[in-house]
């Protein structure tokens, strides 16, 4: 091929290259309009279904109030050092608000300290951080959400046996919450042994590999608490392949589309489900609140709800919206 | 019967038409980025993305400084990775002995800061011996493990891409294994608020530490004979054996500074964020080799540049960032990241090509 | 009493394992000659060079440099002695320049403190290789472009240089022509000569007849692992070397014909 149709290719691929990009700006072409307010959403990984619903409810909520919101997160990896950067680069931007789910209670106070410091209110969502930046909080309350998983795990193995559980990583805040309800709840069943918890880093992989582990060492293993999606799809997953689901007991956090389809086999028996949807918008909501002055009465923390979904009531449309979807 | 002789006499001394050279000081400067094409293309990309993010966000101090500091981890390792590449070799291992480094760092300091009660309320009081005792482990495992490196690769013949595929399962294992595959409880706080956080002149005290290492590094490769053998190896390792020179010491050396500088990473890492994240650095080997390739030097060894590498690395690292400014859907991202990627090298082959002719 | 051979190869065997590679040569070479050894495919020629440059030993017969017995047990030791060999692919370092090439292995540092650093003295080393390449004729423009980018008769001269640069007496080459065109050869060969007007001691293995009787002193020829015959080049032709490289020779001989 002659050398100029290589220069020619080349140059339609810049110049597609830098279309896309100018497809991704925004729009600021010369009308005169009231003041639009930017927010950026940063979850924790933008490739989970949590988040992706939690994107949904927030864009709901910034179309009802004519705001622009910015959705960025890294998609391979649930991290303080992937997250902190894409804050960083937000920061810089400089938008009214800041909604941020962060992957680490401690890692994230410095980069969140910046973004307060420099006049951008900060809030929130799902996971918080140990310090006392944000203007609100928007989550689940896990603690009570642990608490109901281990309810809900004793009673399907009849208040007897080993259970464990699976986790993220330490140092989470709402995945911390869980662990500390549901292992005070076991204390009140005699009769359960519990066999400790495993962190699979948010990988579904690593989560499925520790389950075999456990299904191999207790051959009678008799249920597991899967803590997020991510560990929760490698549960279930390892449970299949090695046909036990419906014999050992999974009781869940979340409800991504696999997750639902499981409990509809029979496969795990109850559902922990959030509500991310009400999370994102109620999210933005209270940012625009912030940011037009309406500060009175913003409380600390708001928080929504959970369902505990079983194959019984799955398809009760009350609860359509706990279901997650991309 | 008539003897055939070949000629004896050539007509004239035989010449390349080469232009004279340059004097010295320019040609140096105008060599050191080996790959100037490269150096354009990054201040292009900066260009753009002043122009068009929204109130120019993109060309501030503040991005700056976050766009050098993000990229400080990913330079020092694409260092070491240099003169492995220029060495005709190749250095997988780079994201676990940064990782294994950092926790075995991490741990250090955090059992010799106090006791588990005091260490777990924050509590650090031994921490001015136990910091430099964590940072002088961490850099020991790091060289340990480029020693391992170096030593497999040289003893048993193998090739470096087999060894080092080994050791980055053998470093990740390791890591796991000392940390009960969870994340470290949180390191001394000085240790954080001074390399971690801290900035000396208003850079972050990270892109300090890169900057130094970039600087020994350029020297290094281009002006000692520890550089001189290292192209030589890579260009003709036989011919260099030939030459005297110690190989395989020479190869050993290589691996280990690889290791110490993927151990000085992991100990900036520890101090940027408190501690290890494992799963975050499964693709940094990627990264390291990518910068160096994308910074022009070759994979075949013989040639390598150090200023080349550097800018290679921040050629992603401000695409990603001028995406998260703009606002470019994230799931467009990394493809866009890979596209431009692919333009940049092939317009330096191309470019090489018509200057070889 | 005549002063003795430079180099003196005396009844050398050498067997592997069961195959025989040689078995009694005998060679000797003076400084200021040009002594080419011929024979065909398998003759042992490479072999001999070896033992001489260090890279195998002897199983049986000695060798001496300047009448002493000498055991040369690897090719560093060989060097120290004074012998070079310029290998037929040449043992250069593609991207390295001339002076890089020249210097490999025995860079020259900076003075202290730059010196004990490791800083290269690039300057000396250029100014040393250029000089170099001057004394030998070979017309390179700057030492400090990449060899890789010379030509094949250029690339030989660095590495003619490289052998020849520090104090050897002796240089062993290995087909110097084989990878050349016809200009480039000639070259080489005026190359050889100027190098053996230095008062080196060269030992060439060639296929090359024609070139072997353009350039050569004497000629010794080998076959099946024995040195069958050596002749200074007026006292033999191309055809009677040609015989007895094959072994023709006795056929011709009881023939009838002449020798040489």
């Amino acid at each position: 091929m002659s050398r100029r149709i290589w220069h020619i290719m080349s140059g339609v691929v810049v110049a597609s290259l830098l279309a896309f990009s100018v497809a991704g700006l925004p729009h600021q072409l010369g009308r005169a309009h009231a003041k639009q307010f930017t927010f950026y959403l940063i979850p924790g990984i933008s490739t989970d279904a949590f988040y992706a619903t939690m994107h949904k409810g927030a864009q709901a909520a910034a179309n009802r109030l004519g705001a622009k919101l910015i959705f960025q997160g890294d998609p391979n990896n649930f991290s303080a050092p992937t997250q902190i950067p894409i804050l960083n680069a937000a920061i810089a931007r400089h938008p009214d608000a800041i909604l941020i789910a962060p992957t680490d209670k401690t890692a994230l106070i410095a980069p969140i300290r910046n973004a307060v410091n420099a006049g951008i209110p900060v809030i929130t969502v799902d996971t918080f951080i140990n310090a006392n930046l944000a203007v609100t909080n928007v989550s689940s309350d896990n603690v009570l959400g642990g608490v109901t998983a281990g309810k809900a795990l004793a009673r399907a193995v009849r208040f007897k046996g080993t259970v464990a559980a699976i986790s993220v990583q330490p140092g989470i805040s709402t995945t911390d919450q869980r662990k500390q309800g549901f292992e005070q709840q076991l204390k009140q069943y005699p009769k359960i042994t519990y066999a400790g918890i495993q962190y699979c880093n948010d990988k579904p992989t690593i989560a499925a590999n520790e389950t075999s582990a456990l299904l191999a060492r207790y051959s009678n293993l008799a249920g597991i608490f899967a803590m997020n999606t991510n560990s929760g799809l490698g549960v279930t997953k390892a449970a299949q392949t090695a046909r036990r689901a419906g014999q050992v007991k999974l009781v869940e956090f979340d409800a991504e589309p696999i997750q639902v389809q499981a409990l509809r086999q029979g496969q795990i028996v109850a559902l922990v489900a959030q509500d991310p949807y009400s999370i994102g918008s109620m999210g933005v909501n209270l940012a625009y609140k912030w940011v037009t002055g309406k500060r009175a009465g913003i409380r600390k923390h708001y928080g929504t709800g959970e369902a505990i979904l079983t194959r019984a009531n799955i398809n009760n449309p009350a609860l359509k919206r706990f279901i997650y979807t991309k | 019967m008539t003897q055939q002789t070949a000629p004896t006499q050539v007509e004239e001394p035989f010449e390349i038409e080469a232009p004279e050279a340059p004097p010295a000081p320019l040609r140096v400067a105008l060599t050191a980025f080996g790959n100037f094409w490269i150096l354009f293309f990054l201040l292009a990309l900066i260009a753009y993305f002043t122009i068009t993010s929204p109130n120019h966000a993109f060309f501030q101090g503040f991005n700056f400084k976050n766009i050098a500091l993000d990229t400080s981890e990913v330079i020092l390792m694409a260092i070491g990775e240099t003169f492995v590449i220029v060495t005709a070799g190749i250095d997988l291992s780079v994201g676990g002995i940064l990782v294994f480094s950092g926790v075995a760092g991490g741990l250090v300091m955090i059992h010799f800061s106090g006791t588990v009660a005091q260490t777990s309320n924050l509590q650090y009081p031994n921490a001015s011996v136990a910091i430099p005792l964590g940072i002088a482990v961490g850099l020991a495992a790091g060289s340990g493990w480029g020693l391992l490196n170096g030593l497999l690769v040289t003893t048993l013949r193998l090739p470096p891409f087999i060894v080092t595929l080994g050791t980055l399962g053998m470093t990740f294992g390791a890591a796991d294994l000392l940390s009960g595959g969870t994340n470290l409880a949180s390191v001394p706080t000085t240790f954080q608020n001074s390399l971690g956080n801290g900035t000396i002149l208003g850079l972050y005290a990270p892109v300090i530490v890169a900057l130094i290492a970039v600087i020994i590094a350029f020297f290094l490769l281009r002006f000692t004979r520890f550089g001189r053998y290292t192209a030589a190896i890579g260009s003709n390792e036989d011919g260099a054996r030939r030459s005297g020179i110690n190989v395989d010491l020479h190869l050993i050396k290589v691996y280990a500074l690889t290791g110490f500088l993927c151990g000085l990473a992991g100990i900036v890492d520890l101090a940027r964020f408190g501690t290890e994240n494992l799963s975050a650095h499964n693709t940094d080997n990627l990264d390291a080799i990518a910068a160096v390739v994308i910074g022009g030097t070759s994979l075949f060894g013989g040639v390598g540049t150090i200023l080349g590498t550097v800018v290679g690395a921040f050629i992603p690292t401000v695409l990603k960032n001028g995406f998260v400014i703009s606002g470019i859907d994230p799931f467009w991202q990394e493809l866009l990241v890979g596209a431009t990627i692919i333009v940049a090298v092939y317009i330096d082959q191309w470019r090489r090509r018509r200057l070889s002719k | 009493m005549s002063e003795p051979a430079l180099l003196e190869a005396r009844d050398i065997e050498k067997r592997f394992g069961s195959v025989v590679a040689l078995r009694g040569a005998n060679f000797d070479l003076n400084s200021g000659e040009v002594h080419a050894l011929v024979g065909d495919n398998g003759a042992g020629k490479s072999t001999l060079i070896k033992v001489i440059s260090g890279v195998l030993q002897p199983d049986g017969g000695e060798l001496l440099l300047e009448g002493q017995p000498v055991r040369i047990h690897n090719p560093q030791e060989a060097r120290r002695l004074g012998i070079e060999t310029v290998y037929q692919d040449l043992a250069l370092a593609g991207h390295l320049d001339a002076a890089g090439n020249l210097f490999l292995g025995r860079e020259k540092l900076m003075p202290p403190p730059l010196g004990w650093l490791g800083f290269l003295d690039n300057k000396a080393m250029h100014r040393r290789a250029a000089e170099e390449m001057r004394h030998l004729k070979i017309g390179i423009k700057s030492v400090e472009r990449p060899v890789l980018t010379l030509s094949g008769g250029q690339r030989q001269g660095v590495a003619v240089a490289r052998a020849v640069a520090w104090g050897t007496r002796i240089v062993i080459m290995d087909e110097p022509t084989a990878a050349l065109g016809v200009r480039e050869s000639l070259m080489v060969l005026e190359l050889i000569r100027e190098t053996r007007n230095q008062g080196i001691g060269i030992v060439m293995i060639s296929h090359n007849l024609p070139e072997v009787f353009g350039v050569a002193d004497r000629i010794t020829v080998m076959r099946l692992g024995q040195t069958i015959a050596s002749f200074r080049r007026d006292e033999t032709s191309m055809e009677a070397i040609v015989r007895m490289m094959t072994g023709a020779e006795a056929q011709y001989l009881a023939a009838g014909g002449s020798p040489a």
